[in-house]
């Protein structure tokens, strides 16, 4: 177990700068989720963990001891590689074992542990077998076992579902973090799927670029997106983005689209914004005077059994120029709903589901708060979103 | 109704499409069982004719005498030509010969590029240019190689002489000295092939994922480790590619430095089987004697073919 420090750590490939001022600690026992896009830089940050890479500055600590020049077969760091890497000339057994063979341990010492760490993931009965007999699920067990089995400091998985088909995805991500709460020990998992991140993570970071975005609880980034990039890129469908501008008319600031206008905070900057609106933030019908409410056309309908995604197509606003196009959002309604392609509804958002960025892609906290709309804020409480992130989780 | 009239197209359209099978497969059927083994024509009739026959042709020699004049019948002698040649100090010393090149051959041929050729991977991009240096000498006939050596090795004019002479040592003459000359055809023998050999272990190499090696680190191996428990296992199908066909190769290719550099000599000191084997055919025509040693050394060749395999083959690595 141990706390993992990374302090101004930047990594560059000749001119290709990969991670920039990268400063992260992990606390004892977090399982943080390292989360982004291809080429955000994660897996080159797990890598310089584990002494794969050298940072091209900065430095690394693992209990508050510098090992930015520790070669990583001294860090006593365990690593899920994503194609698991297991030896193919050995058997399973000899993968689990090997780590432990080098430490010099009696053979019957290690013939134990690799029993007991392959009881655990339930594959005792595999032991003999060589790599290529096992399936991928077996395989990513495997690599798990052979990661605890030497009791490291930490664990770190380096996309180790990305292999599996979405039901033993599902399965294995739940046994992955049942198996670190179990042992206790600290974890950094690099994934670029957003549904591990959530439902695995103490804490997730996000990443772009070779920087880090924003670092939170799976519920504060999904609830407080601090940018338009952690907004859309956490939650699936993403969050509905509308291009707009911040406008300060008439003694009063509003935010104007070519298919809606919403009053904002007197204090809120002019200039380009966007409105961000989670997709489950979207409910049918006439809300409250206060609320958000537009007019949209079903363009498509996709019934997921539990729920059902809708493409809406909204109306451009009379003073809108024709050759626009029409703002598309897409609603997550909770059940089956009979619609069909061309329906005209009237749907509503409540304003503190409403997120508004600016335009550098930063949220505007305050801009959607407005003293009228206060009693409003108190009444929802973002109760509906809190519901929709446990549905969706 | 004109040919391009849009009824004509739809008809055509609707025809089933031609069969693509030729003639004779067409006439057989698809299912027939004769039809995999047209499909091997051509590859049994060249075997048949450049591999099969003459060695079946070199069998029937070995038991005839005969010295390559048409106009003289061949006659049947049974194995006297086997007991001739076996019994020739010439077989014997070509045989040690023989022993030694492929003795030499292993250290130095087969496993001396592993450590180069590991070096050069673990370079990655930057071991290209020692990698081209190193293929070089490859690309090189065998005759000029020869050609070069002759003149370095000189021992009145040659480069190598003068070399040692600054260095105040006197070079002897190694071709011209029974102990050295074969060790000089190895020497060269060997740097000609060193490159060779190192590519195909490159390749070999290529094929293990970085990703073991990553691991195997992360287990807390060092590089000792790493390449006693991960590389070598992995690259034993290389291995034993190399091995193989290096010791083949070896009788083959040091024909033409022995012929070009000492004919043989000193005292046959450096003629190996191959070189016998041409010396009784076509130096003094016995062609029975020839084809003999022929068959013997066919025979050897087989005998360490099938040793190899019982011995390393079930060690090697196949599948990943």
């Amino acid at each position: 177990m141990a706390t993992i420090a990374f302090n101004n750590i930047c990594k560059s490939f000749g001119e290709n700068q990969v991670v920039r001022d990268f400063n992260l600690t992990i606390e004892d026992g977090e399982f943080v989720v390292l989360v982004g896009p291809s080429g955000c830089g994660k897996t080159t940050s797990l890598r310089m963990l584990a002494g794969l890479e050298a940072p091209t500055s900065g430095r690394i600590a693992l209990n508050n001891v510098d090992i930015t020049d520790v070669p990583s077969k001294a860090r006593e760091l365990a690593m899920v590689f994503q194609s698991y890497a297991l030896y193919p000339h050995m058997s399973v057994a000899d993968n689990i074992g090997f780590a432990l063979s080098l430490q010099k341990r009696p053979a019957q010492a290690i013939r134990a542990e690799v029993l007991a760490a392959a009881k655990r993931l339930e594959i005792d009965h595999l032991l003999a077998r060589k790599p290529r007999e096992l399936s991928g699920g077996q395989r990513q067990r495997v690599a798990v076992a052979r990661a605890i089995v030497r009791q490291p400091q930490a664990f770190l998985f380096d996309e180790p579902l990305s292999n599996l088909d979405a039901k033993l995805r599902h399965s294995a991500r739940v046994e992955i973090r049942k198996l670190q709460q179990q042992l206790g020990t600290t974890a950094l998992y690099v994934t670029h799927d957003q549904i591990e991140a959530m439902t695995m993570a103490d804490r997730i970071v996000v990443m772009e670029g070779g920087c880090i975005r924003q670092v939170g609880t799976p519920m504060e980034l999904y609830m407080h997106p601090n940018s338009v990039f952690v907004a859309s890129f956490l939650g699936a469908p993403p969050t509905n983005c509308i291009a707009g501008e911040v406008v300060h008319a008439a003694g009063s600031v509003q935010f104007c689209s070519d298919s809606l206008n919403l009053a904002l905070h007197p204090e809120t900057p002019r200039g380009p914004a966007t409105l961000g609106i989670r997709p489950e933030s979207l409910q049918p019908g006439e809300g409250m005077a206060a609320h958000l409410q537009l007019q949209g056309a079903v363009r498509f309908v996709e019934a997921l059994g539990a729920e059902t995604l809708v493409d809406l197509s909204i109306a451009r606003q009379s003073g809108a120029p024709h050759q626009a196009p029409p703002t598309e959002l897409t609603a997550r309604l909770p059940g089956h709903h009979c619609l069909t392609s061309g329906d005209i509804l009237p749907f509503h958002v409540a304003r503190q589901d409403l997120r508004l960025f600016g335009s550098d892609g930063n949220v505007l906290a305050d801009a959607i708060k407005t003293p009228d709309h206060a009693a409003d804020e108190q009444m929802g409480d973002g109760g509906g979103l809190q519901r929709a992130v446990a549905e969706y989780v | 109704m004109s040919m391009l009239s849009p009824s004509t197209g739809a008809t055509l359209n609707a025809v089933a499409p031609a069969r693509r099978d030729g003639w004779l497969v067409s006439r057989l059927g698809a299912e027939s069982a004769l039809v995999p083994w047209l499909y091997l024509v051509p590859t049994l009739i060249l075997l048949a004719l450049f591999t099969y026959w003459p060695l079946l042709q070199t069998a029937y020699l070995s038991l005839v005498d005969w010295n390559m004049n048409p106009s003289q019948p061949t006659q049947f002698v049974g194995t006297e030509n086997y007991g001739r040649v076996f019994g020739s100090t010439l077989f014997q010393t070509a045989l040690l010969n023989t022993v030694i090149y492929i003795g030499a051959s292993i250290p130095l041929k087969v496993l001396l590029p592993i450590p180069v050729a590991v070096f050069l991977w673990s370079l990655g991009t930057r071991g290209h240019f020692y990698r081209a240096i190193l293929f070089l000498p490859t690309l090189i006939s065998f005759v000029v190689v020869g050609v070069a050596f002759l003149w370095i090795l000189n021992p009145i004019f040659g480069y190598a002489k003068q070399f040692f002479a600054l260095a105040g040592y006197r070079l002897p003459n190694l071709l011209a000295d029974p102990d050295a000359a074969i060790w000089v055809i190895i020497g060269i023998s060997t740097w000609k092939v060193l490159g060779f050999n190192m590519l195909i272990y490159l390749a070999g190499l290529a094929s293990i994922n970085r990703e073991y090696i990553e691991a195997m680190r992360m287990d807390g191996a060092g590089d000792l480790t790493i390449f006693r428990r991960l590389i070598w296992p992995l690259l034993t199908p290389t291995l034993m590619f190399v091995m193989i066909s290096t010791i083949i190769f070896t009788m083959q290719q040091v024909f033409t430095p022995i012929d070009l550099m000492t004919e043989g000599g000193p005292s046959n000191s450096t003629t190996n089987l191959f070189y016998m084997i041409y010396q009784y055919s076509f130096v003094t025509f016995d062609v029975g004697g020839g084809a003999a040693g022929t068959m013997m050394l066919f025979a050897l060749l087989m005998i360490l073919a099938l040793l190899q395999i019982r011995l390393f083959d079930r060690r090697a690595h196949y599948k990943q």
